[in-house]
């Protein structure tokens, strides 16, 4: 093993069948890994015009050439499928310790198409694999999942890894998550609901091998340079001291900030309770790191008493924090980490969940539904009616069955498209375009639709990242949509790399992209080089895009919607609209797409 | 060509600056919360200026303190840079990563200065505009 295994496990759910797969040396240098090798495996080797919820799709757990290496930054893995919610390309990419034990399995990847008969899931010890019985665990929350198989599993062997589905991924929400022991989450694009319509409950892994690398004592080497500059970079130490939400305060004085569903520019007195400081003071337990990280960004909270309180467990990412505080108008971070903790326990994507909430807060004031309709008061802010919002979209109870589409669905049925703030019907996370003009072009052209890691925009345009190797050194101003074509040119090869090499972003933005290199090529023995890597990091987004293309999907749905084209009236970003227009023309020429929004077919580098 | 020629000139527009924000008594309080230290250092033309936050009054030390004090975090710059970020228009985060502020000590202190810094645009724009320095305000620019 060095880097790659070299082959993924096939498992037919209908049939309990599984067969080793091998991957060659060729596709990993072409399609490096992770979301890369899931384009490449979709277009090469299964249909990728299905029905997302049908038998035939397949759902892939894949590492990348880092994952399992013990390099800050590298214990990710992708999750790809076709997604429920968008009809279109799916992918995640989670972090903790999954994808580092599925590597120390011996796999680059798990594959799984077909539906069982009964709920199942997928045990996975060192080299031996098998399909159990899951019947005892279906209906139960992520964490009891993974307290169970724990349980179940625990042996001398080592550490048992989890990705399990809630009730909502058993019942169809089409913004179904996969949670991960660390309550890590495959957030986005329903993959859940994949997962729960192949009656697959979970994976559990052990892995018990040996990381090796091609060049050992230069991974010693990089692993060392590395770890010292992450030490000593100031934006290192601040993540590890806020977390993710330490991006609230600077996301303020910015005009990243969603607030009342993407209506108001500026709501500073929400800083008082939801940032950084707030959450360290009040909720924060201890911080905790996914595998190999020396950052340690991750936060574990408890709320101790009132309506809100909740046990000691995974606490709110700055995407939460936005998505159920100031995008509902909601002060209080207590109730965002009890929203959170119930999403996470019950499966689903705290982006959508949230967004499908602020849609009907602001439906509900415009007059387009009543309580009497909904069961439930959605006055902006009233975090009961948010709670019990999430509770009923899992089960999918009452207005709950509605809620449980997504929002851009939602928002057709009550006649008011305009509320809901998508691109190819994933809702924009938690970073303002009208304050950052090329996050806008990076969520129009973005292959799962409104994403902030499919290109690199938020790292480079929104100022944590300086890459002068490949002419983007910053800083850039955000409120101007000149020059934003070609800079999300080369985030966007950057973004797809990391999605494939299976990179943390954080992590990767303090560090070079020659420091990437190095440890691809330690971990490998390829002798890639950046051009080289840049290259495939297109690649892989002319596949994903040439998948939109098979499902009807290209400048027709290069779209921001009504909300980011219309300017706010305070804050700083006042005033401010990404020209569409002129970036997406830049855009076209640059990536050589016709006048649909097709890839060519000389941009399509794989075997028909 | 700099900006400014006269650092004292820089000097009396960011105390006028202090002075007037400190009058706001919820600007104060975060201010003084921070109980920062922090010293920024010029370059072109040479200056440094100091906030000292520590006490019951938020002070300021433009060219320095005059007695050795050791500050939370020193963040050095052109004073072209001080000026674009004064006005609003530079990237806090972009200039820290892209080395155009060197920063030394504790961002996450720093961070607590944020919310008195973000109505400080608006004040140090209206300074420059009551003395008659107006064409030294920097408006939305575009990308070079």
């Amino acid at each position: 093993m060095r880097g790659f295994c070299g082959k993924y496990l096939l498992v037919d759910l209908e049939s309990g069948s599984m067969e080793e797969r091998s991957v060659g040396e060729d596709v990993f240098r072409k399609y490096v890994g992770g979301a890369g090798l899931g384009a490449y495996l979709m277009l090469k080797e299964f249909d990728p015009l299905v029905d997302p919820l049908s038998p035939g799709a397949p759902l892939m757990f894949l590492d990348g050439p880092l994952t399992g290496t013990n390099f800050p930054g590298s214990g990710r893995s992708s999750v790809v499928a076709l997604s429920p919610l968008t009809g279109l390309w799916g992918e995640c990419n989670v972090g903790g310790a999954f994808g580092a034990a599925m590597k120390l399995a011996g796999l680059d990847g798990v594959v799984l198409t077909g539906k069982a008969e009964r709920p199942v899931y997928l045990w996975i010890d060192g080299g031996k694999a098998e399909l159990r019985d899951a019947s005892h665990l279906w209906g139960l929350d992520t964490y009891a999942t993974n307290e169970r198989l724990e349980e179940e599993l625990r042996g001398d062997g080592g550490l048992v890894r989890t990705m399990q589905i809630g009730p909502a991924g058993e019942k169809g929400v089409r913004f179904a998550n996969i949670v991960n022991e660390m309550g890590s989450v495959a957030g986005r694009c329903g993959l859940g609901a994949v997962m729960g319509s192949k009656n697959l409950k979970a994976i559990a892994v052990r892995g018990g091998g040996k990381m090796g690398y091609a060049h050992p004592e230069r991974a010693r080497e990089v692993r060392k340079a590395i770890t010292q500059k992450l030490e000593n970079h100031l934006l290192a130490q601040t993540l590890h001291e806020m977390g993710t939400n330490g991006a609230l305060d600077t996301g303020m004085l910015s005009g990243d900030i969603p607030i009342r569903n993407w209506s108001v520019g500026e709501w500073m007195e929400a800083l008082d309770t939801l940032n950084s400081f707030y959450y360290n003071d009040h909720i924060l337990v201890k911080t905790v790191g996914c595998y190999a990280c020396t950052v340690r960004c991750k936060r574990v909270v408890r709320v101790e008493e009132g309506p809100y309180s909740m046990e000691e467990h995974a606490g709110p990412e700055y995407e939460t924090v936005c998505m159920m505080g100031t995008n509902l108008l909601n002060p209080s971070l207590e109730a965002v980490a009890k929203a959170n903790d119930l999403c996470n326990r019950l499966g689903m994507d705290t982006i959508a969940m949230g967004s499908v909430i602020a849609l009907l807060m602001e439906a509900q004031e415009r007059g387009l539904l009543s309580p009497s309709e909904t069961g439930l008061d959605f006055s902006w802010g009233n975090m009961e009616t948010a709670l019990e919002a999430i509770r009923l979209t899992a089960a999918r109870e009452g207005f709950g069955d509605r809620m449980s589409r997504g929002s851009r669905a939602l928002a057709g049925e009550l006649g008011a498209p305009e509320l809901a703030v998508t691109v190819r019907g994933l809702d924009f996370p938690a970073h303002d375009p009208r304050g950052f003009h090329g996050y806008g072009l990076g969520y129009a052209v973005g292959a799962r639709g409104a994403c902030h890691l499919n290109t690199t925009n938020l790292l480079v345009e929104g100022g944590m990242a300086s890459w002068p190797e490949i002419g983007l050194k910053g800083p850039y101003k955000g409120m101007t949509s000149k020059g934003k074509a070609e800079l999300t040119w080369k985030c966007l090869s950057v973004g797809q790399l990391f999605n494939s090499l299976c990179m943390c972003e954080f992590i990767g933005a303090f560090l070079s992209l020659n420091d990437q290199v190095e440890m691809m090529r330690a971990a490998t023995g390829f002798d890639w080089t950046l051009e080289e890597l840049m290259e495939c990091g297109w690649r892989i987004w002319y596949l994903k895009r040439h998948i939109l293309n098979l499902r009807g999907s290209g400048r027709n749905d290069d779209v921001l919607p009504p909300k980011a084209l219309t300017p706010t009236r305070e804050g700083t970003n006042a005033g401010s609209v990404p020209d569409m227009e002129l970036m997406l023309g830049e855009f076209y020429r640059l990536a050589g797409l016709d006048e649909e929004g097709r890839v060519p077919p000389e941009k399509l580098d794989i075997d028909p | 060509m700099p900006y400014f020629q006269d650092i004292q000139v820089f000097y009396g527009l960011l105390t006028g600056v202090f002075d007037a924000l400190m009058k706001d008594p919820q600007i104060r309080r975060k201010a003084l919360d921070s109980k920062l230290l922090v010293r920024f250092v010029y370059r072109n033309p040479e200056g440094e200026f100091w906030v000292d936050c520590r006490g019951d009054e938020v002070k300021v030390y433009p060219g320095g303190p005059g007695e050795e004090m050791t500050p939370d975090a020193v963040m050095t710059m052109e004073l072209d840079t001080a000026h674009r970020f004064w006005c609003g228009q530079l990237n806090l985060l972009g200039a820290l990563s892209s080395g155009e502020i060197e920063a030394e000590g504790s961002m996450p202190r720093l961070l607590k200065m944020l919310p008195v810094i973000k109505p400080a645009y608006d004040v140090y724009k209206n300074m420059l505009r009551e003395k008659g320095l107006e064409n030294l305000i920097v408006e939305e620019e575009e990308e070079d």
